[in-house]
């Protein structure tokens, strides 16, 4: 509920996050700057004042690290959100069934690489299956449009060479959703404890530490010999999680 | 608001270690209707869960009534209605639809009206915002943002500006103009040249229905025709009181402007002049009254 200091400064800051939805965190701290001109407090503390209210709606304004940039993102998410179709919005139930199809070719793909290129991904239309198994009507220039709104809109990330991963948009808003359904694909940073499917792991192939590469970055910071937060093996980096730059995606998908 | 008072025990299980879940629900002062639980049973060995649910009888008071439906299941109704109608206000119609509200209420439609108002309750608390009817033939709701001021958000203050115009030259005329007649204001402005751009603007404050448009057959001396009006649309009339208008054109004059200014403006619109110094407040602080309430009244 509202605790006693919430004032309409945080509701103006809501609104204008409202309509945002996703933004950077300097776009955020501009907007926290515009309606408190003085007298900032730190502005985790408001945005924290915030997600109290929020909690009344089973609303948050989440915070997390673009896997690839590092930069830092603010989004308006619902806390439990256990259906893809009250997060996409704007999609038929066709358009979300193959949605739900690639979400699960990514995560499931082999040695958690978190990709799979587009070509696999349009093939995939064609085997689409409705719950009484008959096959949905999406063709590949269809599959293909759909591929591209899907981009667009932010749910995955096309790299240059056509590899489909997932983006942070997806990552923060269908957290619980990925989590729950698909327990034994996701892993976690060691170090902030978020969803990675872009990073680094730990060479020991037994071994369950993984690092974003901005989290990597930090932990080694002045370490000069880095090694594994887990199991204190020599930790070069290279060995990665999700495709490795200018690397081509799987074109085989596993299924469950 | 959640499920954790079972009688005598509330107290302490209020103070769990979740300082998300507020105050116990027997001191919600700030709300009208407060939500109590009505227990006949309470089992000793107390918490939170739900297996104790069959022993009691519970039902949800809101204010003075009873409803015949768990609380838990009332606050899923109430919190749904709120984010359905916080995402819809940024949808394009920026509108929520009575009839996707009912649509969430599944068998429950006859909530409508008390989860429809305790969800108002909780838009004005959380974000500041309310739901207020457009008047129109449709049957909708929308979202208005009602906040102690109007911050402009730089990305909307162009059309913001643009609207204020258009609405301006409306209301000098009486409320209607002719759409050809505002495209040559448009003209004049130079807003027609940067290749249709303002045709994009004019499609979205109808989509918004902040202008509407309507057919008129007329004639003229050159025999029948038919040209397209446009006034202020429900959302104007809603959310933009007559004097914010005024005092736009005002500033627009600047300080030259001629001391009769604001009674030729009023005069030329036909507006219901009072000399009550309430009007003033009302619209300039667009918070407390709906903003559509005071909207023929215009301090001379």
């Amino acid at each position: 509920m509202t605790t006693p200091n919430y004032s309409d400064t945080h509701r103006l800051f809501l609104q204008a996050v409202i309509s945002r939805r996703f933004m950077t965190e300097d776009t955020a701290i501009q907007l926290y700057a515009h309606v408190m001109p003085f007298d900032q407090d730190d502005f985790t503390d408001f945005v924290n004042t915030v997600n109290d209210s929020l909690s009344s709606v089973e609303l948050e304004i989440r915070r997390a690290q673009d896997e690839a940039t590092g930069e830092k993102i603010l989004a308006l998410t619902n806390v439990n959100e256990q259906k893809i179709a009250q997060v996409a919005t704007g999609y038929t139930p066709l358009e979300l069934e193959y949605f739900k199809h690639l979400l699960e070719a990514i995560v499931m793909a082999d040695d958690e690489l978190y990709c799979i290129s587009s070509t696999a991904a349009v093939n995939e239309a064609a085997k689409l299956k409705n719950k009484d198994n008959k096959s949905l009507q999406l063709t590949k220039a269809g599959a293909e449009d759909l591929l591209t709104r899907f981009v667009q809109d932010k749910w995955f990330i096309k790299s240059e060479t056509g590899a489909l991963s997932l983006s942070t948009r997806t990552l923060l808003e269908l957290q619980s959703f990925l989590k729950e359904g698909y327990e034994e694909q996701m892993q976690e940073c060691t170090l902030c404890m978020d969803i990675i499917t872009k990073g680094q792991r730990c060479n020991v192939a037994a071994c369950a530490a993984r690092l974003h590469q901005h989290c990597a970055t930090r932990y080694f910071e002045n370490m000069n010999n880095p090694t594994c937060p887990s199991c204190r093996s020599p930790w070069d980096g290279k060995t990665l999680i999700g495709l490795a730059p200018k690397a081509e995606a799987p074109h085989t998908i596993r299924r469950r | 608001m959640d499920e954790d008072d079972y009688g005598p025990k509330s107290s302490s299980s209020s103070q769990r270690n979740n300082g998300k879940r507020g105050a116990p629900s027997s001191s919600q002062g700030h709300s009208s209707g407060s939500q109590k639980r009505v227990m006949r049973e309470v089992d000793s060995d107390d918490s939170d869960q739900d297996d104790h649910a069959p022993k009691t009888i519970r039902q949800t008071t809101v204010g003075s009534k009873i409803l015949d439906i768990l609380p838990e299941d009332f606050e899923r109704f109430v919190k749904d209605a709120v984010r359905l109608a916080v995402f819809s206000s940024h949808s394009e119609a920026a509108a929520v639809k009575r009839d996707d509200i009912k649509a969430l209420l599944g068998a429950h439609t006859k909530l409508y009206d008390t989860v429809f108002d305790k969800a108002q309750e909780r838009l004005r608390d959380v974000f500041g915002m309310e739901m207020a009817e457009l008047t129109s033939k449709g049957r909708s709701g929308k979202n208005e943002e009602k906040a102690s001021e109007s911050l402009d958000w730089d990305d909307q203050l162009e059309d913001q500006g643009l609207l204020m115009v258009i609405l301006s030259l409306i209301m000098v005329r009486e409320g209607v103009i002719f759409e050809s007649d505002l495209r040559q204001h448009f003209r004049r402005l130079m807003l027609m040249d940067e290749g249709g751009d303002i045709d994009k603007k004019m499609d979205m404050f109808l989509k918004k229905r902040y202008l509407e448009k309507s057919k008129l057959e007329h004639l003229d001396v050159s025999g029948e025709k038919i040209e397209m009006e446009v006034r202020w649309g429900a959302r104007a009339r809603a959310e933009i009181p007559e004097e914010n208008v005024v005092r736009f054109i005002e500033e627009i004059f600047g300080p030259d402007a001629p001391k009769t200014l604001r009674e030729s403006i009023v005069k030329a619109s036909n507006l219901k002049p009072t000399t009550t110094a309430q009007n003033n407040d009302d619209a300039t602080s667009a918070n407390d009254a709906p903003s559509g309430s005071s909207s023929n009244a215009i301090r001379l």
